[in-house]
C-alpha cells in the first residue's frame, strides 16, 4: 500500500495548517507527537491502520495504562500500525474547526477518516460527548447507520463498555473485558476480511463466533409500556449474553517493554508496573471489584523484569505498583525491597492502599526523601455503614494507621468517603465528622518529639453513583437536593481549622448515574447534547448543566427513570446483555446481605462462590495467589 | 567539577514547542537512557547536576545552545555525544561536547554569554520592501536611547532602556508581506532582552506597527557567543 498523491498533499496541507495554529494554543507540544518510543512504520508493509483514541486530553489519556498496553500490543504485529489520538482542548478545537482541519493521528498526522479502526477507551461516563465530538471533528458520521463502507470501523472497550447500551448507536463493535487476546483475534478476522472482500456487515458477522465481542446492531430491544425492558432478540446468530474475556495467566500475558514518553507533564508521569488484576475484597459499591474478577497476580520476578525493561527504555526515575488495591498484593513488600535494592535513585509509588493492609513501615521505606501525604479510604463514617458496604475496616484500624503515620512524621492525611450509600442516616454523616476529629486527636496524642509540626486533614466526599454489576445496581440514587443537603450538613459539622472539607458536584454524579445504568434510548440524548455543544463534561470549567437539561427535554427522556428509580431484582437490566462471570444470584444475595450489614469474607480467606470460578472452565482462583 | 561535560546542542522545528521545563526533563531522561553516570546535588532533595546557558522559550528553534552536566565517572566527550544522540528524540541534537578542564570555581554558562544572534520571520504590518524597511529600522537605531514601558519581575511597570542591548539588525528579505531579519543582541551584566521586545520597541518608537507581533512569529537562535575561558 503506497500513499496516493492526493493523500500526501492533504498531509502536507495539514502540517501547514498546524504550523499556523499551534503557536496560538495552550500546550502545543501535546498535538505534535514524535515522543520517544512513539511507533512509526513504513506504510508499504501496513495492512491495518488503527487509531487508539482516548476521549479526553493528552495529559489525561497518556496517563492511562490500558491504552499503553494495547498500543504496544497492536504494534507488535508487523502489518498493523496503531497510532494515538486524544481530544483537543477547547482552544485547539476552535482553531481546527475554523481552519477545517480534520482530527488527525499523532504519529503520522493522518486524518482519522483514513483509518481502518478507531478504538475508544471508555473510562468514565462523562467522556461520552467527547467521543461524538471527536468523530465529528474527524468528519466521520456519528451514527453507525449513517457511516459508509469507506468510513472507519468504530470500536470501544474499557470499564464503561460493561454497560455498552448508551453508546449502541455510535459504536460498531464493543470489546468486552480484557482485550489482550480478543483484539488480536478481531484483527485476524479483519485481515481475512480485507483479503476476501465483502461488506462491513460481513465482517461484523464473522465476529459473532468470538467471545467478548458485542455488535449492538445484531440485537433488538423490546420495552414494556412502563419503559422497562421486555426482552432482547439477537439476530445473525449473535451470542446472548456476550461473555467477557479475561486473561487467565498474568505471568505470561503480553506487557510492553517500552512506553511512549510524553514531553508535557501528564497526570501519572512514571512507569506503571501492573502487579495484579481484580480484587477479592468485595466492597459492595465498587464496580471494578466485580467486573475485573478473578484476582490474578504477577510474580515479583515478572514485575522486576517489566521494571528493568521499561526503566531502561524510557529513562523514567519513578515507578508505580499499580492495581486496584496494591497493599493486597502478596508480593508487595518483596517487590518494594527488590526495587529499592536494584534502583537506588528510582522513586516508588504505592497507590490504592487499604487502611488495614497499609504498612506504614513500607511507606517510610519508599518516602525517605519527602513525606508527601497519605490517602486512606474509610468510605463511610460508622461501623454500621461500613458493614453495609462490606468495607471490612474498623475505626481502630484507621486510628492505629494514622497514629503510626504521625509517629513517623507524616502531617498530611486525606480521607475519602462516599455519601448516599444505602441506609445512610444523619448518624453516619456525624460519623464522618467525628472520625475526622478523632484523627486530629490522634495527632495531638502523638509524642511531640516524633510528630510533624503541622497537621492537615482533608476530608473528601464523593456522591454514590450506583453502577451496573454491583450489589447496588438496583437502588435509586439520592437526589441532587439530598446530596446538597448532606454536603451542607457536613460543611456545618466540620469546623476545625485543621480539617478541610472537599465535596463532589452532585449534578455531575447525577448525570453519571443516568449514563452508568442507561439504555439504548439515551443515544439521542448524547446526540442532542453534542449538538448543543456539550464536551469535556468531567471538567468543571466546561460542564454546562443547562445544555444537558435542554438535551434531555428535547429528547423527551426522563433522567430520573435511570438515576432515582429503585429496580426490582426481577427487572431486565440493560446490561444483562453482558455476562461478567459474577452471577446475578450472588449480586442479589450481596444486596440483601448489605441491608442487614452482613459481612462477606475476602476471597483470599474464603470463597463466597461469586460465580467466576464456574464461568471459566478449568479456572481455579486460588492457584493465582501462591506463586510469589 | 572534575567530571563536567559542556555540550553544544540544537533544537529543530519538530520540538520547537517544548517548554524549558519539558526540555530539562527530556535531557534528564535521555541521560538515564544513555546510562550516563550523572552526579546529583547534595542535600535534602538531590537533583541531577545539569545546567543550561539560557532557557528556551516555547516556539523557538536554535542552532546553538549550551549545557553542562556533572558526572560521577570519566566519560569521553565522543562517547557522550554518540550515546546522547542515540538517546535524544529527533529534534534535539548534541553538536559538540568537551570536558571542562578548569580547576576551582568555573564561571557559569549564563555568566559567559556575550551576545546572541537571532533570525526572525514574521508578517509585516506595513507595505514595504527591503530597502524601505531597513531605512525605517536603521533610522530608529540611530537614537542613543530607546525606552519602553515593561513589566518587571515583580509585575510593576517600569521604563526599560533597551538600546544598549541592540547591536545590529539586518533586513534579509521582504516578500509577500513577510520579512526575514537577523538581530544581534548583546548581554550586559548577564542581562539581555527578547527579540519580541525589540520588535515592540521599534513599533512603539515608529508610532504605529511595523511588525505583526502575533504568536505566529518564528524565532531561531542562530548563535550564542561565549567568553573564551
Amino acid at each position: 500500500m503506497t500513499e496516493p498523491i492526493d493523500k500526501k498533499e492533504l498531509k502536507m496541507k495539514i502540517k501547514e495548517i498546524l504550523e499556523d495554529i499551534l503557536p496560538h494554543v495552550q500546550k502545543p507540544i501535546t498535538y505534535t507527537g514524535n515522543e520517544v518510543n512513539a511507533v512509526h512504520k513504513n506504510l508499504e508493509n501496513i495492512v491495518i491502520r488503527y487509531a487508539m483514541a482516548f476521549p479526553d486530553t493528552y495529559e489525561v489519556g497518556m496517563s492511562h495504562l490500558g491504552i499503553k498496553i494495547l498500543y504496544a500490543l497492536l504494534n507488535e504485529e508487523e502489518d498493523i500500525w496503531c497510532e494515538r489520538v486524544f481530544a483537543p482542548w477547547i482552544d485547539m478545537e476552535a482553531k481546527m474547526r475554523s481552519a477545517q482541519l480534520p482530527l488527525y493521528t499523532l504519529e503520522s498526522t493522518t486524518p482519522l477518516k483514513e483509518m481502518d479502526f478507531i478504538g475508544f477507551t471508555l473510562q468514565y461516563e462523562m467522556s461520552y460527548t467527547n467521543i461524538l465530538n471527536m468523530l465529528d471533528l474527524a468528519q466521520i458520521p456519528l451514527l453507525c447507520e449513517e457511516r459508509e463502507e469507506s468510513d472507519p470501523i468504530v470500536m470501544a472497550g474499557g470499564p464503561c463498555a460493561y454497560n455498552p447500551e448508551p453508546l449502541a448507536d455510535f459504536i460498531d463493535i464493543f470489546v468486552i473485558g480484557e482485550a489482550e487476546e480478543s483484539l488480536p483475534e478481531i484483527m485476524e478476522k479483519y485481515r481475512n476480511h480485507k483479503k476476501n472482500g465483502g461488506s462491513k456487515k460481513d465482517f461484523f458477522q464473522s465476529l459473532t463466533d468470538l467471545e467478548g465481542v458485542y455488535v449492538p446492531a445484531f440485537y433488538d430491544v423490546q420495552y414494556h409500556s412502563d419503559g422497562t425492558i421486555a426482552g432482547w432478540t439477537s439476530t445473525n446468530n449473535a451470542p446472548f449474553p456476550v461473555k467477557k474475556r479475561f486473561i487467565h495467566d498474568m505471568e505470561h500475558v503480553y506487557y510492553p517493554d517500552r512506553f511512549v514518553v510524553p514531553y508535557a507533564k501528564t497526570i501519572h508521569d512514571r512507569v506503571n508496573l501492573e502487579v495484579f488484576r481484580g480484587c477479592g475484597r468485595g466492597c459492595r459499591f465498587c464496580q471494578a471489584g466485580i467486573i475485573y474478577r478473578p484476582t490474578r497476580e504477577k510474580s515479583v520476578d515478572c514485575v522486576m523484569k517489566d521494571a528493568e525493561n521499561i526503566l531502561k527504555s524510557t529513562g523514567y526515575d519513578e515507578v508505580t505498583l499499580s492495581s486496584l488495591s496494591t497493599g493486597d498484593y502478596t508480593g508487595v513488600e518483596k517487590a518494594v525491597q527488590e526495587l529499592l535494592k536494584t534502583y537506588d535513585e528510582v522513586g516508588i509509588n504505592l497507590p490504592s492502599l487499604r487502611i488495614d493492609s497499609l504498612s506504614v513501615d513500607l511507606l517510610e521505606d519508599i518516602q525517605k526523601v519527602r513525606k508527601t501525604g497519605i490517602t486512606l479510604a474509610p468510605e463511610a463514617g460508622t461501623q454500621r455503614l461500613r458493614d453495609v458496604i462490606n468495607k471490612g475496616v474498623t475505626e481502630a484500624d484507621l486510628i492505629s494507621t494514622v497514629t503510626a503515620a504521625f509517629e513517623k512524621g507524616w502531617g498530611h492525611i486525606k480521607l475519602y468517603f462516599v455519601i448516599g450509600l444505602p441506609t445512610e442516616t444523619e448518624e453516619d454523616l456525624d460519623g464522618i465528622a467525628d472520625l475526622a476529629e478523632k484523627v486530629i486527636d490522634a495527632y495531638f496524642q502523638t509524642n511531640k518529639e516524633l510528630r510533624n509540626r503541622r497537621v492537615q486533614l482533608v476530608i473528601s466526599t464523593a456522591c454514590l453513583v450506583p453502577k451496573p454489576f454491583t450489589p447496588f445496581q438496583w437502588m435509586g440514587q439520592d437526589t441532587v437536593e439530598t446530596f446538597n443537603d448532606k454536603q451542607n450538613y457536613l460543611k456545618k459539622r466540620i469546623k476545625n481549622r485543621k480539617i478541610t472539607y472537599n465535596w463532589h458536584d452532585a449534578t455531575l454524579s447525577y448525570y453519571e448515574a443516568v449514563f452508568a445504568r442507561g439504555d439504548r434510548r439515551l443515544g439521542k440524548v448524547l446526540l442532542e447534547a453534542h449538538r448543543l455543544g456539550c464536551k469535556f463534561d468531567s471538567w468543571a470549567e466546561v460542564f454546562d448543566d443547562k445544555k444537558w437539561q435542554r438535551a434531555l427535554e428535547q429528547s423527551e427522556i426522563h433522567p430520573d427513570f435511570y438515576a432515582h428509580r429503585e429496580r426490582d431484582t426481577e427487572e431486565n437490566l440493560p446490561w444483562d446483555i453482558i455476562d461478567v462471570g459474577v452471577s446475578k444470584e450472588f449480586l442479589i444475595s450481596e444486596w440483601q446481605k448489605s441491608l442487614s450489614g452482613e459481612h462477606t469474607p475476602y476471597c483470599k480467606e474464603k470463597c463466597s462462590a461469586c460465580g467466576i470460578a464456574d464461568f471459566a472452565k478449568g479456572y481455579k482462583c486460588h492457584e493465582q495467589y501462591h506463586r510469589i | 567539577m572534575s567530571n563536567t561535560i559542556e555540550f553544544k546542542f540544537s533544537r529543530g522545528e519538530s520540538l520547537r514547542f517544548l517548554s524549558h521545563l519539558d526540555q530539562q526533563r527530556v535531557f534528564q531522561r535521555a541521560l538515564r537512557r544513555a546510562e550516563m553516570p550523572v552526579a546529583n546535588t547534595q542535600g535534602f532533595n538531590p537533583r541531577p547536576i545539569l545546567t543550561f546557558a539560557l532557557a528556551m522559550p516555547v516556539g523557538m528553534t536554535s542552532l546553538e545552545e549550551y549545557g553542562r552536566v556533572g558526572l560521577t565517572a570519566d566519560v569521553s566527550p565522543e562517547v557522550f555525544l554518540n550515546k546522547m544522540n542515540k538517546s535524544l528524540p529527533s529534534g534535539l541534537r548534541i553538536e559538540s561536547a568537551k570536558k571542562l578542564e578548569v580547576e576551582g570555581k568555573v564561571p557559569s554558562l549564563t555568566a559567559s554569554i556575550t551576545d546572541c544572534l537571532y533570525r526572525v520571520q514574521g508578517a509585516l504590518a506595513i507595505h514595504s520592501d527591503e530597502t524601505q524597511l531597513a531605512d525605517i529600522v536603521n533610522n530608529i537605531l540611530e537614537r542613543e536611547s530607546l525606552i519602553i514601558p515593561k513589566r518587571n519581575k515583580r509585575g510593576k511597570m517600569i521604563e526599560k532602556e533597551v538600546r544598549p542591548f541592540i547591536d545590529q539588525i539586518e533586513i534579509l528579505e521582504v516578500k509577500d508581506g513577510r520579512y526575514l531579519l537577523d538581530m544581534h543582541l548583546a548581554y550586559i551584566s548577564q542581562e539581555s532582552i527578547k527579540p519580541e521586545l525589540v520588535l515592540e520597541t521599534l513599533n512603539q518608537t515608529w508610532g504605529s506597527a511595523i511588525f505583526d507581533l502575533d504568536p505566529g512569529l518564528k524565532i531561531q537562535r542562530k548563535k550564542m557567543n561565549l567568553k573564551k575561558s
